[in-house]
């Protein structure tokens, strides 16, 4: 601890000469709004068009740029906007706020769709991607909704985790290995619909970076990736109404300000509603009593009370529900997940280039399931609630320095499978339902350093300390198949049942070749407490999140990154070459033979087995990222396996979603202000499966021995989609559009799940086996219709 | 447990819906070649002798054609040369390898061939051994017959759920005894229907979540052999109006419930030694038979 400190303080010192020792230089410093609604924008690309120096807007829409005496063109793009530019005489430090124009209602002829303009080679950040909605708002859909988690699925070095989920893997993580943010809020589970959609409603989303490598000393938790999502502000100068009508879905989005230029809201809402029109004709059938639905609401309040002082409101709340009631009541089943969180975040500006960013958090994720039949009541339930506060300092100093430090601190609560069940008012003994409580500190500090003209390097320390505190039992077991309690500790209020230190240094280096090329560095140790035990392959909500407690040690990942970038044609055109070997350990995987149901009265965790993993892989990627004709190809080559003591004796094997070949081909082309069109194609080799080896009979039944974990490839999935957007009017105060999307184009059937069954029956002394390849979407044309009011 | 049958039906339920949408094709895979293995499915009840039936693991995708007729095609499922030998502490039973009688009278039974003991009738409370020998190899267990689950009450009740008004379940109270930990399991025979007793859906359980207590439990019937692996059960897992149903309600050892439990699982745990599949099955046995007729209560 003492060490740590020293070296928090050497780190401190370091920034703090560094910045003492810079230039003088002067600086141009502003805002970036939209010109329509006053809404700062972030990520802008704000720069010297002569030095190509310059940055993102941060995430107040604030830019501020240092640079030597002298005549420069001060350029700014984001997509969907104009490029703004403008002559300046930089002999004193100047303020310009900047208003982007909306590039819809200008026809301008070149817009761009990426991020900063020459991110890709001057970044340090090795694996960071950066995605505004407006490029996602155009690709097609399915069933007419946009989703950023299925754009994101497109990147190389991502991987989806099947047909239409919106699960991804990060480099040979697991899918509990990303780090999801929406404003800075943890979110558990990303996807409704049993993770076909995304709870991320396009309406809201102004941005999403991922970062897949080289993660900053800023973000921890997670070991694979952070997907920071940041919702929209509302209008400060009008009031917009959006409303959207999908195939399966409609939506509706208010903002406005509530004083002019000072604050505004946001309020956005989405509900499915196959549930209202399937009734009428499931009336009289089997299906008469199912019936599903999602929802969520977002919302934000901004409130700019001076140039120093913004605060921030916001809050999400979803759920998705199914109901299924037979005929008098035989059976019903109630099943809801649902999603929440209400944050406030107040940023303090000290002096225009030092800032403190502070929020306050309050997250919840439930899962339960209610059924009953004839006599018989059941309950199961899981979840997470959290507590977070969070401090960040920023301090950029001149553009060749610029420092981080913060702390951040989580209470969790977790409900572990728990259940309640009944026989005609006879209450089954399932346990008492098991809550877990763990503290969750961190601090770090990062410094990103210009040393060089062609040098620059982003590195910082992350010290974690997760502690898990009583109220808690802790019991001994005889053996993991009968899970009986022997022995147990009772743990009191606050007391620590088991805790952790860890620290994770971080660094990212880049050497600009010239000024269109560059090679990047990165090493990351990453350790993880918060764990999800999942039980399937999907985003089901019975997996559950489990805290690092006595028996599950944080899970750690090294991952070492090496890349090569260059930008073509004004860096319109950027390209990469990345490869990557990451060691993971302390992986969890549930036990093979242990029975989940009997962990319910006693220790989930004895549930669990313990392992390492490695994955490695090259990925390239191409983006074209201006001009009427856009897109994206990317390639990733990757291994990943596990290796685990109890499962098949310590034999290595592949992990179900290491993937061999990986391509994603995005391409965009707008035609004009009417028409613009998309198409994706993505071919991944098949995932990693478990299939049999032999059958045996038991009291006349087919028993299936089933072969080596994950032996076995499925057939190789491929899927062409296509969309059109039509800007049907533009008038001064509405405007509609249709959008038309094919999902699957040439009607691919790709593997879902293999099935086997057999036929013949034993008194007729025949028998045979066969396997199937069961597909879920077939070509599913879609239709939404989009209308804005200003 | 019931709950298992609830979760059942919403998986069921999920696949429905997804199943709008989703289709199947048959495919072709290639599994290559797998480790031949014997299989030993072993049984001492009380009030009985011990039987067995050694069979091999096969093909996954291969087809089984059994001909009675013919010895040397039964010989690719079924082991008739092995030495089987149950003890229980003091006598040596060398089980006979035969022919299942009903075969012979030409009804279908599955096994139609076993071995079966002579010597030694299972008693609850005793251990018993197994050992096989075939081909050099040695394949050994032990089992317990606990003591006997006494079936208290019976009845039969419509349900509403069936697709036919004469269907429904059996139900019973289970009385469970505190004072040790039980694991339970029951069959079903049609008499005059099936040939065999035959488990029902989830019928295997252990008494953890309700030690002690008296509680309603429904039986279902288990699926009849007859009816194509393939096809739907017409009367899908209940029992009809009229039926004479006779009830097999077994108790049985740790190890042997650990078996049924995990049987089909990614690793089935069972208590052979050698390498075998399969289980050497203890059961403390009672029977009970009920007429299935409305208010009707044994």
């Amino acid at each position: 601890m003492r060490r740590l400190l020293i070296a928090l303080l050497f780190l401190w010192l370091l920034g703090g000469a560094l910045l003492a020792s810079a230039q003088t230089i002067f600086s141009i410093k502003g805002t970036v709004r939209d010109a329509d609604t006053k809404e700062t924008l972030i990520g802008a690309n704000v720069y010297l068009k002569e030095s190509l120096n310059g940055m993102s807007t941060d995430i107040n829409g604030r830019f501020e740029i240092k640079e030597r005496q002298g005549y420069y063109i001060l350029a700014c793009s984001f997509i969907g906007y104009i490029e703004f530019e403008q002559a300046i005489s930089l002999n004193k430090d100047l303020t310009i706020d900047i208003d982007l124009n909306p590039s819809s209602f200008m026809g301008e002829t070149v817009e761009i769709v990426g991020g900063r303009v020459d991110q890709n080679v001057r970044s340090a950040e090795v694996g960071l991607i950066e995605l505004p909605m407006k490029r996602i708002e155009r690709l097609p859909v399915l069933f007419g909704e946009p989703d950023i988690l299925k754009t994101i699925q497109l990147l190389p070095g991502i991987q989806s985790g099947g047909e239409g989920s919106n699960s991804f893997y990060v480099r040979g993580g697991g899918a509990d290995q990303n780090l999801i943010l929406l404003d800075d809020a943890t979110v558990y589970n990303p996807s409704h619909l049993f993770g076909f959609f995304s709870v991320f409603n396009s309406d809201i989303v102004n941005s999403a970076d991922i970062l897949k490598a080289g993660i900053p000393a800023e973000y921890g938790g997670r070991m694979s990736s952070v997907l920071n999502i940041t919702a929209k502000e509302g209008d400060l100068q009008n009031y917009r109404a959006d409303i959207g009508v999908g195939l399966i879905s409609a939506r509706a989005k208010i903002e406005g300000f509530i004083q002019k230029d000072k604050s505004s809201f946001i309020l956005a809402g989405r509900r499915t509603y196959v549930d209202v029109f399937l009734k009428p004709f499931s009336k009289g059938t089997n299906f008469e009593g199912v019936g599903y639905y999602f929802y969520d609401l977002n919302g934000k309040l901004s409130f700019h009370l001076s140039e120093k002082d913004h605060v921030f409101v916001g809050g999400y709340y979803g759920k998705d529900v199914f109901n299924f009631q037979q005929k008098d009541d035989v059976m019903g089943v109630h099943m809801y997940w649902n999603n929440a969180f209400a944050s406030v975040r107040w940023v303090h500006f000290f002096k225009p280039d030092f800032y403190l960013n502070t929020s306050v958090i309050f997250t919840d994720y439930k899962f339960a399931i209610d059924a009953n039949e004839s006599v018989f009541d059941m309950r199961l339930f899981s979840g997470v609630q959290d507590w977070t506060a969070k401090s960040h300092l920023v301090w950029q100093s001149n553009t060749l320095n610029k420092v981080k430090m913060g702390m951040d601190y989580i209470f969790h609560t977790f409900t572990p499978s728990s259940a309640m069940a009944n026989s005609n008012e006879v209450g089954f003994d399932l346990g008492d339902p098991q809550k877990m409580y763990a503290h969750d500190f961190s601090t770090f500090i990062q410094h990103e350093w210009d040393p060089l003209s062609w040098l620059k390097i982003l590195y910082g320390v992350r010290y974690n300390y997760f502690a898990q505190v009583g109220p808690f039992t802790r019991y001994q077991i005889d053996d993991i198949y009968n899970m009986n309690n022997i022995d147990s500790t009772l743990y009191g209020r606050e007391s620590i049942v088991s805790d952790y230190h860890t620290v994770d240094p971080r660094i990212n280096m880049r050497f600009q070749l010239d000024r269109t090329k560059s090679i990047k560095t990165s090493y990351t140790l990453n350790h993880q407490s918060v764990n999800l035990a999942a039980m399937s392959t999907s985003t089901l909500p019975m997996d559950v999140w489990f805290p690092s407690t006595e028996l599950v040690k944080p899970q750690k990942s090294h991952q070492f990154s090496l890349g090569y970038f260059q930008n073509f044609m004004n860096n319109t055109i950027e390209t990469s070459v990345e490869a990557y070997y990451k060691l993971m350990d302390n992986l969890i995987e549930f036990q093979t033979g242990a029975n989940v149901a009997n962990a319910l009265k006693t220790n989930y965790d004895w549930l669990f087995t313990y392992g390492k993993g490695n994955s490695y892989g090259i990925e390239f990627f191409i983006n074209k990222t201006a001009g009427k004709f856009t897109g994206w190809i990317g390639y990733t080559l990757s291994w990943t396996t596990r290796n685990f003591d109890d499962i098949m004796n310590g034999k290595t094997f592949y992990a179900r979603f290491d993937r061999r070949h990986d391509v994603s081909i995005l391409l965009s082309y707008k035609l004009n202000d009417q028409w613009d069109f998309s198409a994706v194609w993505v071919f991944a080799s098949g995932n990693a499966s478990t299939i049999p080896a032999a059958f045996y009979f038991m009291e006349g039944r087919i028993i299936t021995e089933w072969g080596d974990y994950n032996a076995w490839r499925m057939p190789n999935y491929h899927r062409l989609d296509l969309s059109a957007n039509w800007n049907l009017f533009e008038k001064k105060h509405v405007s509609g559009s249709l959008n038309f999307s094919v999902y699957n184009t040439y009607n691919r059937k790709n593997p879902y799940y293999i099935s086997y069954r057999a036929s013949g029956n034993l008194s007729e002394r025949k028998l045979q086996i066969s396997a199937y390849q069961v597909s879920i979407f077939p070509i599913v044309p879609s239709i939404a219709f989009n209308m804005k009011i200003r | 447990m019931r709950y298992k049958k609830i979760i059942y039906d919403v998986m069921l339920l999920s696949t429905i819906i997804f199943g709008l949408y989703s289709c199947s094709k048959e495919i072709q895979i290639d599994l290559g070649e797998y480790e031949k293995k014997i299989v030993i499915e072993g049984y001492i009840e009380n009030g009985e002798y011990p039987w067995c039936v050694l069979t091999y693991n096969q093909d996954y995708f291969g087809e089984i054609n059994i001909s009675m007729d013919d010895l040397s095609k039964l010989s690719d499922i079924f082991i008739m040369d092995a030495t089987v030998i149950v003890s229980d502490g003091f006598i040596d039973d060398t089980l006979e390898f035969e022919m299942d009688p009903l075969v012979l009278q030409g009804k279908f039974i599955w096994p139609p061939v076993h071995y079966k003991g002579s010597k030694i009738i299972g008693e609850t409370g005793r251990s018993y051994s197994l050992k096989v020998v075939y081909k050099d190899e040695e394949y050994t267990a032990t089992t317990s017959i606990p003591s006997l689950y006494d079936i208290d009450t019976c009845w039969f009740q419509l349900d509403p759920m069936a697709q036919n008004d004469s269907l429904g379940s059996i139900w019973t109270v289970i009385r469970d005894n505190p004072n040790e930990v039980n694991y339970y399991r029951y069959y079903t025979k049609r008499v005059g229907r099936d040939n065999y007793y035959a488990p029902g859906q989830m019928s295997i359980w252990d008494d953890r979540f309700f030690n002690g207590k008296d509680f309603e439990f429904v039986l279902f019937r288990g699926r009849s052999l007859e009816i194509d692996y393939g096809a739907e059960d017409p009367e899908s897992g209940y029992f009809k109006l009229g039926d004479t149903v006779s009830i097999k309600a077994c108790t049985m050892d740790r190890d042997t419930f650990w078996f049924w439990y995990t049987l089909g699982n990614q690793q089935t745990l069972s208590n052979i030694q050698g390498g075998a599949l399969g289980v050497w099955c203890g059961y403390g046995a009672t029977y009970k038979t009920l007429l299935c007729k409305l208010n009707e209560e044994i």
